[in-house]
């Protein structure tokens, strides 16, 4: 019984994307080493990838066939003519395969998001110990062999490893104090241990940190982390972080349009109870394009909270005030505001990302003295695919408002990641952003933007340093309000992260920014645009 | 109780380890091509079992005068279920095959589904479906659904381990994973999702071998098609409602019978609400074209199956077929959610589709 749309609906997107995988993972697995050949499987990795290239290009046609159609009905006046038919011809598949990717991420994400509701009732404490109990008692003699033997490497691989260790301690650090007394009290490990001792030998501490062979990979190398955060873990980790902190931060950025801002900041913060923290952040800016100059000062209060493991919320409400000149308005106090919330359990590749903001944009002095007022949602969805394969929504509103005009953005994402290794990911990314309106407030702010880019990120981390680095390389096409759509330019993106920890809860960290293409930012004053820019910051937290 | 007949596990499957139950009711007319057909396999089973639930038309008079087993039921059991179940104590080998009155085999069928059995893990494999007739309608809307299913998705499915059914008119069972599981259920109108499932999360795997072929008798007219879909429809969502809960464990198996789930609801509001709405409110006659957007992949797909087996030309010309069959699924499933989980009314009454 056939209901969805073979390539088109979700139920297709999702066989294509599992088609697709299946060559790259024969591929890596071959590479990997990682078990003898298996041709009839590699025959039909083959043979279902073609079909998903064959498909992939079918879409493709039919999405192209549809905005021809658009083009010609209109031609014919059929439908509306002009430069709305250039767009919809454009918006109509894009917006359809956008809207296919976020409804496929919404149910991949709800199934993921129920499991772990359903895994997480399932896994307190008592019903977890019967649970390994049952689990062991139903695997076979062979079976027993195979766990213990796969048990003891995993072990030994944890504890040789001294990035395993730096993660133990990043974990236990993640914990909210009410799951580090959860951890201590229940240690179902220690439970296990003794009944798994008796059968497993080496296989005990594999058995402890695996509650039921249901909770998965992911849960079980939470656990996994976690007894070698309780065991290896120096304790100065633990009071580094509850400690109260200070940072100092100081950054700077310079684009194509001459402008230059400074950016001086100090903040503390302390934890009042539990997980919270409590903070404040003093800010002084100051922006100039080699003609005008203006700065901005903001204090604002802030809070954090981890009410469990992976769960992290974060929220600001301050005020800012512009000093565009004497005597204009534009020096009225500006209430701001944030708030995030960030899920992603240990070990899992699901996450959930929603932020909203109210703010000034303060990328030129233009926009400091015009007061644009920027008030956004934003919501990130990541959900596995499979077990290295990541799919990625977002989706961004956003009202800017000055004194004379409102315009509003929005914007949407998809993101296929692909996990090479733990540390290293790479991504097919496709962004859309459009503006309702132009402006003349100091962004640019065009009727439709596109990018299309091939992203990779990486971790390198070692006992003295940490290092990300983010690189999105592709294209990039603009449509301005009242013209046809542009053709495709290059465009670059680079982010990178240098973190060097000094002590447990003391850690310095440098940011590079980079962006070269037609528009990078909201914050962009016009077509083609270069951006780069640094900061530096000091974490100090005072044991 | 059962140990003493059921050999270990990890014993290599054989043909002569094999019993086929054949539900039949009111399947004279087909039935002796069936049995034929499994009489004169590559690998023939040891046992036939006929159970002629009951029939009206001399079913099992035929069916015992080609010199198998047959066995009837005080009263009609009411569903393929439980007429299966009804056979299944008869069973003394490794492995039982359930396989429909409507349905024949290729003639290597059992041969090149057992050694999917290899693995002991392994608890249920099926084969690739094929309508027998393509001449109607919706037999040859059926005949591209099938060539499109089992060509892409079942194939992707069973690379990842997760097979997401085992049809019910052609599948092979290890006996006591089957006893395990008390037989088949009568408490959903798709036994064999059913049963696939609680195989999967008692921790069994499911295969699928597309060289085993078998070819059914699909519902040739509307009526019978409405039929059948309405109990597939029905089955679906009540195995949803069933076995979510237990799904969630199952990696794979619960991305795809969610994305199944919800691709049904929404493709199906998509094409009998949002097309024509879309069409009238924009006034253009283009946005129907949504119907059929996705022929091209279609294609993809089934042309080189079609190819393979020398029926281009017929799957060419039943293409338009698969969209109007489509469209009707599309009407059924959205009355089985309605009644399922809105109205709460489940429906619970076994008819025949052909």
């Amino acid at each position: 019984m056939t209901v969805g749309m073979p390539g088109t609906g979700i139920g297709g997107l999702f066989y294509l994307a599992s088609a697709l995988w299946m060559p790259l993972r024969e591929g890596l697995r071959a590479v990997g080493r990682r078990a003898r050949p298996r041709p009839r499987r590699l025959r039909l990795a083959l043979r279902q990838g073609a079909i998903g290239v064959g498909a992939l290009a079918a879409i493709w046609t039919a999405g192209w066939l549809v905005g021809v159609l658009i083009r010609v009905s209109a031609a014919s006046g059929v439908a509306a003519a002009g430069p709305r038919s250039d767009a919809l011809s454009h918006a109509v598949p894009a917006s359809a395969a956008l809207l296919t990717i976020g409804t496929l991420a919404g149910v991949l994400l709800g199934v993921e998001l129920l499991r772990l509701l359903m895994d997480r009732r399932a896994t307190r404490p008592a019903n977890r110990h019967a649970a390994v109990a049952r689990a062991w008692g139903q695997l076979s003699d062979s079976g027993r062999q195979r766990a213990a033997a796969a048990a003891a490497r995993r072990w030994t691989e944890l504890t040789d490893s001294g990035r395993k260790r730096v993660a133990a301690a990043a974990a236990w650090a993640e914990l909210s104090e009410s799951g580090r007394k959860w951890v201590a009290a229940a240690a179902p490990w220690t439970v296990l241990t003794r009944s798994a001792r008796h059968r497993a030998g080496p296989a005990a501490p594999w058995m402890a940190a695996t509650p039921s062979r249901r909770d998965g990979a992911g849960n079980a190398a939470r656990l996994t982390l976690l007894v070698l955060g309780l065991t290896l873990l120096p304790a100065g980790v633990a009071r580094g972080q509850a400690a109260p902190a200070i940072e100092p931060l100081v950054s700077g950025s310079h684009d194509s349009d001459g402008n230059r801002v400074w950016r001086f900041a100090a903040a503390a913060d302390v934890r009042v109870a539990g997980a919270t923290r409590l903070g404040i952040a003093l800010r002084h800016t100051d922006v100039s394009d080699g003609f005008a100059q203006t700065s901005l000062d903001e204090l604002s209060l802030r809070v954090s909270r981890r009410p469990r493991t992976g769960v992290r919320v974060e929220a600001t409400a301050g005020v800012l005030r512009p000093h565009a000149g004497a005597g204009t308005e534009s020096n009225a106090i500006v209430p701001t505001a944030s708030i995030r919330a960030r899920w992603r359990p240990s070990g899992g590749a699901t996450a959930l990302d929603v932020r909203g903001r109210h703010d000034v944009l303060d990328a030129s002095p233009t926009l400091v003295v015009n007061r644009v007022r920027r008030s956004e949602a934003r919501v990130m969805a990541q959900v596995p695919l499979f077990r290295r394969l990541r799919l990625r929504a977002l989706g961004a509103a956003a009202e800017l408002r000055t004194e004379t005009e409102v315009n509003h953005r929005t914007a949407g994402s998809g993101i296929v990641a692909f996990a090479v290794t733990p540390l290293f990911e790479v991504s097919g990314q496709f962004h859309q952003a459009g503006y309702a309106e132009p402006s003349t407030a100091g962004y640019f702010a065009p009727r439709l933007s596109q990018t299309m880019e091939v992203g990779s990120y990486l971790e390198v981390e070692t006992t003295r340093l940490i290092v990300a680095l983010d690189l999105g390389v592709g294209v990039q096409r603009l449509a301005e309000h009242g013209g046809g759509v542009g053709s495709w330019e290059r465009a670059l993106r680079l982010y990178s992260l240098t973190m060097v920890p000094l002590a447990p809860g003391r850690q310095l960290a440098l940011e590079i920014e980079a962006y070269d293409g037609l528009i990078g930012t909201e914050s962009a004053g016009g077509a083609g645009w270069r951006q780069l820019s640094g900061a530096l910051s000091l974490r100090w937290a005072l044991r | 109780m059962r140990s003493w007949f059921v050999p270990s596990l990890a014993a290599s499957p054989a043909a002569g380890d094999v019993t086929v139950i054949v539900r039949a009711y009111n399947e004279a007319a087909g039935v002796a091509d069936t049995v034929r057909s499994l009489q004169t396999q590559t690998a023939p089973p040891r046992d036939i079992i006929v159970v002629d639930d009951c029939s009206t038309d001399g079913t099992g008079d035929v069916a015992r005068a080609l010199g198998v087993t047959v066995v009837r039921p005080a009263a009609n059991t009411g569903s393929k279920a439980g007429a299966q179940s009804f056979a299944l104590p008869r069973v003394t080998t490794r492995f039982t095959m359930a396989v429909d009155a409507d349905t024949v085999l290729a003639p290597d069928a059992i041969e090149q589904l057992l050694p999917a059995f290899e693995r002991p893990r392994v608890a249920a494999a099926c084969g690739f479906v094929l309508p027998r007739r393509v001449r109607s309608l919706w037999e040859r809307g059926r005949y591209v659904e099938y060539l499109f299913a089992f060509t892409y998705y079942k194939q992707v499915q069973d690379y990842y381990g997760k097979p997401l059914i085992s049809s019910g008119c052609f599948s092979m069972y290890r006996t006591d994973a089957l006893w395990a599981q008390g037989g088949w259920s009568n408490a959903t109108l798709a036994e064999d999702m059913d049963l696939t499932w609680s195989l999967y999360q008692a921790g069994h795997e499911v295969r699928f071998i597309p060289e085993a072929v078998c070819y059914p008798i699909e519902p040739r007219t509307m009526t019978l098609m409405g039929k059948q879909l309405r109990r597939w429809s029905h089955g679906f969502i009540q195995n949803v409602k069933r076995h979510w809960r237990g799904l969630l464990a199952v990696p794979y198996l619960r991305s795809a019978v969610a994305v199944a789930f919800w691709d049904a609801i929404l493709a199906s509001v998509a094409f009998l609400a949002l097309l024509p709405l879309l069409a009238i409110v924009l006034r253009s006659p283009w946005v129907l074209l949504g119907y059929v957007i996705d022929a091209p992949v279609l294609l993809v797909a089934v042309l080189p199956e079609a190819v393979r087996r020398r029926e281009v030309g017929r799957a060419l010309a039943s293409i338009p077929a698969f969209f109007v069959l489509r469209l009707v699924n599309a009407v059924f499933f959205l009355r089985a959610a309605f009644a399922e989980l809105l109205l709460g009314r489940s429906f619970r009454t076994y008819e025949k589709g052909h």
